[in-house]
């Protein structure tokens, strides 16, 4: 077996958005679809299932560090759980003697974040806390930057950001991530139906429509090939049947909120190893590369049960309810009813802005220790023929 | 005699594009030792660097302007025959290193004697090689940069009013400032390393061996240089492939298959 398929084995992302450059001799409509899916996903570079089956073209398998819990309904409140986690990770930052580098996008999820911290550290400690923003962030979200962050809180421009192993090692690094797989899935992919007031009825009685809606031809017509809409609506739904969810996740809100849940947790927690990194030839070792998962924020136990307990409550059929009990968390602490009644959720710009501008020199696949391997022609044969025998 | 006309690298100064009024708006490097111009060029940056490049290894010439020339008595002069021609002693007697051409007793006069040597038709080729290669990744250059300068504007723009406005929401905030300073810097990033590039480029030519060196040798090693992995070409291959993929127009320019 050559190295490459060796580190490929134990790839925990290989980047979707890249696959573009691959050439498999036989181009399988497998192929397509797989390069297709980069079209769903914005900001996320790599799907794999946590629970039950879902081929790729890799068969990797998922990292424990980010496994999917006992699915069970709990009654915690929101606001209990992201005060606790907050106030653990303030105990752990001190004890290690570490910052709290806050990931903050101006969007919800992050802004529930900041919240938590801001909420439950003394403020007489506050300087533990740096929030890492940009531009964006802060016109995302302005009266909350002028309020809480300006001239309070130290900021590190994004973009001036290189995420190392000496960095990790420095701060906890938190992020709003996964929380559109917790608090309601992005709203582009089913709007059809929440425009007709139809995302809360059942998956089974829309399977054609929401099929037809993913067929997308006008999306990258040279690697469109007919039937994506079929053979991805099918393998989410035989997933989510042989995972024995079919019966809880039941409307179409739901069927995407699995899409999320199960299979894009893994790399929406990891992302920083991908969108915040100045120099992919740097690796992490083992024990970071733990702490790191220990320390994402969303990524406990407790988080995902919540989600699961609350899907009907976070994708309500009025659709202004959207991410209601986050923005509740947020409300409350902040007092802007403004934001409360009107805020949408947003893509974050900063995915945004790599995705666009740093494809080009985005690894096309990291190894173990996320140490970033580029486009060399060895590697582009390796993956080419992965993606050509790849069966669906 | 040996033609300059013959070399794959010979240009003329006139080039269809030009105005009438820009005709005769050119420059001609003028050899002090022999009071012969070995080529006329319209851009004056590039002329100044191969003025230092000459100088570095001990030529000294004079760049002049023929702006302001009267041209009835050599109104079709051009690099083929611009050897024949030198500058009148008033121009020639105080060497400069841009020739004083003001005077109105400067002018062109056509030199009485035939004394090309091979050696200096050697240089001669050899400037004129530098100036044809300079000047097509010049132009290939520009073209770039015009273009992230212009895509960028409105970003820029924006980052103005932006800064304006956030600066009277915010009034004491430290960090606004900082952050658009940082924005506009990855805006200009990508035309900026095209300066890089472009200094790596003169860089190799100020170190060649120019005496020691056929056309020949320096193409070669002109290859092999942006092969190093210190000239970074594969990072200039993957930061400019829309709409200019400026590695493959590179490679043509430097005949590489």
């Amino acid at each position: 077996m050559n190295q490459h398929l060796i580190d490929l084995k134990n790839s925990p992302c290989i980047p979707c958005n890249r696959l573009s450059i691959l050439n498999p001799s036989n181009r399988t409509p497998y192929a397509k679809f797989w390069t297709r899916t980069q079209h769903l996903l914005v900001g996320i570079l790599d799907l794999r299932a946590r629970t039950g089956t879902f081929t790729t073209p890799w068969n990797i398998p998922s990292n424990p560090l980010y496994k999917m819990p006992k699915l069970k309904v709990i009654s915690d409140s929101l606001e209990e759980l992201l005060d606790a986690r907050a106030t653990e990770l303030y105990y752990k930052a001190k004890k290690l003697n570490k910052k709290i580098a806050v990931m903050w996008s101006g969007g919800i999820d992050s802004t529930a974040v900041l919240v938590a911290f801001l909420k439950n550290i003394p403020y007489a400690d506050k300087s533990i806390v740096t929030v890492i923003c940009d531009t964006n962030s802060i016109l995302e979200n302005i009266e909350f930057y002028k309020k809480f962050i300006s001239n309070n809180l130290e900021c590190i421009h994004y973009r001036t950001l290189d995420m190392t192993e000496e960095f990790l090692q420095s701060y906890i690094l938190v992020h709003g991530d996964p929380g559109d797989c917790l608090f309601g899935p992005s709203i582009s992919k089913y709007q059809y139906f929440i425009d007709r007031g139809q995302h809360q009825e059942p998956w089974k009685k829309h399977l054609d429509k929401m099929k037809e809606l993913l067929e997308m031809p006008h999306v990258d017509t040279a690697s469109y090939e007919p039937g994506f809409g079929e053979w991805y609506v099918d393998k989410i739904t035989d997933n989510l049947e042989e995972t024995g969810q079919a019966d809880y996740l039941t409307s179409i809100a739901d069927w995407w909120f699995w899409t999320y849940y199960n299979f894009k947790w893994e790399f929406s927690c990891q992302r920083p190893f991908a969108y915040l990194r100045r120099d992919f030839t740097t690796t992490f070792s083992d024990d970071t590369l733990k702490e790191y998962a220990n320390d994402t924020f969303f990524n406990t136990e407790k988080f995902q049960q919540w989600g699961y307990s609350n899907i009907k409550k976070s994708v309500p059929k009025d659709f202004a309810l959207h991410k209601r009990e986050v923005k509740m968390y947020i409300y409350k602490f902040a007092n802007d009813l403004n934001y409360l009644e009107y805020k949408p959720k947003s893509l974050s710009s900063p995915a945004n802005f790599d995705l666009i501008v740093n494809a080009p020199f985005l690894p096309i696949y990291y190894k173990s220790n996320w140490q970033g391997v580029l486009d060399d022609s060895l590697s582009i044969k390796t993956l080419s023929i992965l993606l050509e025998r790849y069966k669906g | 005699m040996i033609k300059i006309t013959e070399s794959p690298y010979y240009f003329s100064v006139y080039s269809n594009d030009s105005s009438n009024e820009e005709k005769y708006n050119f420059l001609g490097m003028l050899s002090v030792t022999d009071n012969q111009f070995y080529i006329l060029h319209r851009n004056h940056s590039l002329l100044k660097f191969l003025q230092i490049l000459l100088s570095k290894n001990f030529y000294t010439f004079s760049i002049v302007s023929f702006k302001h020339f009267n041209f009835d008595a050599h109104k079709d002069i051009d690099n083929h025959d611009c050897r024949d021609w030198g500058g009148s002693p008033h121009m020639t007697n105080t060497y400069e290193l841009e020739a004083n051409t003001s005077i109105l007793e400067s002018k062109l006069i056509k030199n009485n004697f035939n004394s090309f040597t091979p050696l200096k038709f050697e240089l001669q080729a050899k400037m004129f090689f530098i100036m044809n290669i300079l000047t097509k990744l010049d132009k290939l250059f520009k073209k770039v940069r015009d273009y992230e300068i212009d895509i960028k504007k409105p970003v820029n723009k924006g980052l103005d009013e932006l800064k304006r406005y956030l600066g009277i929401i915010c009034p004491d905030d430290k960090n606004i400032s900082n952050f658009m300073e940082k924005e506009r810097q990855l805006t200009q990033m990508k035309y900026l390393m095209l300066d890089v590039y472009w200094d790596r480029l003169l860089l190799f030519f100020y170190n060649v061996d120019l005496r020691n060196s056929t056309t020949k040798s320096l193409l070669e090693s002109l290859k092999v240089h942006i092969k190093r992995p210190e000239f970074e070409l594969e990072h200039l291959k993957r930061l400019y492939q829309h709409p200019h993929d400026v590695y493959t127009e590179l490679c043509n320019i430097l005949g590489i298959v």
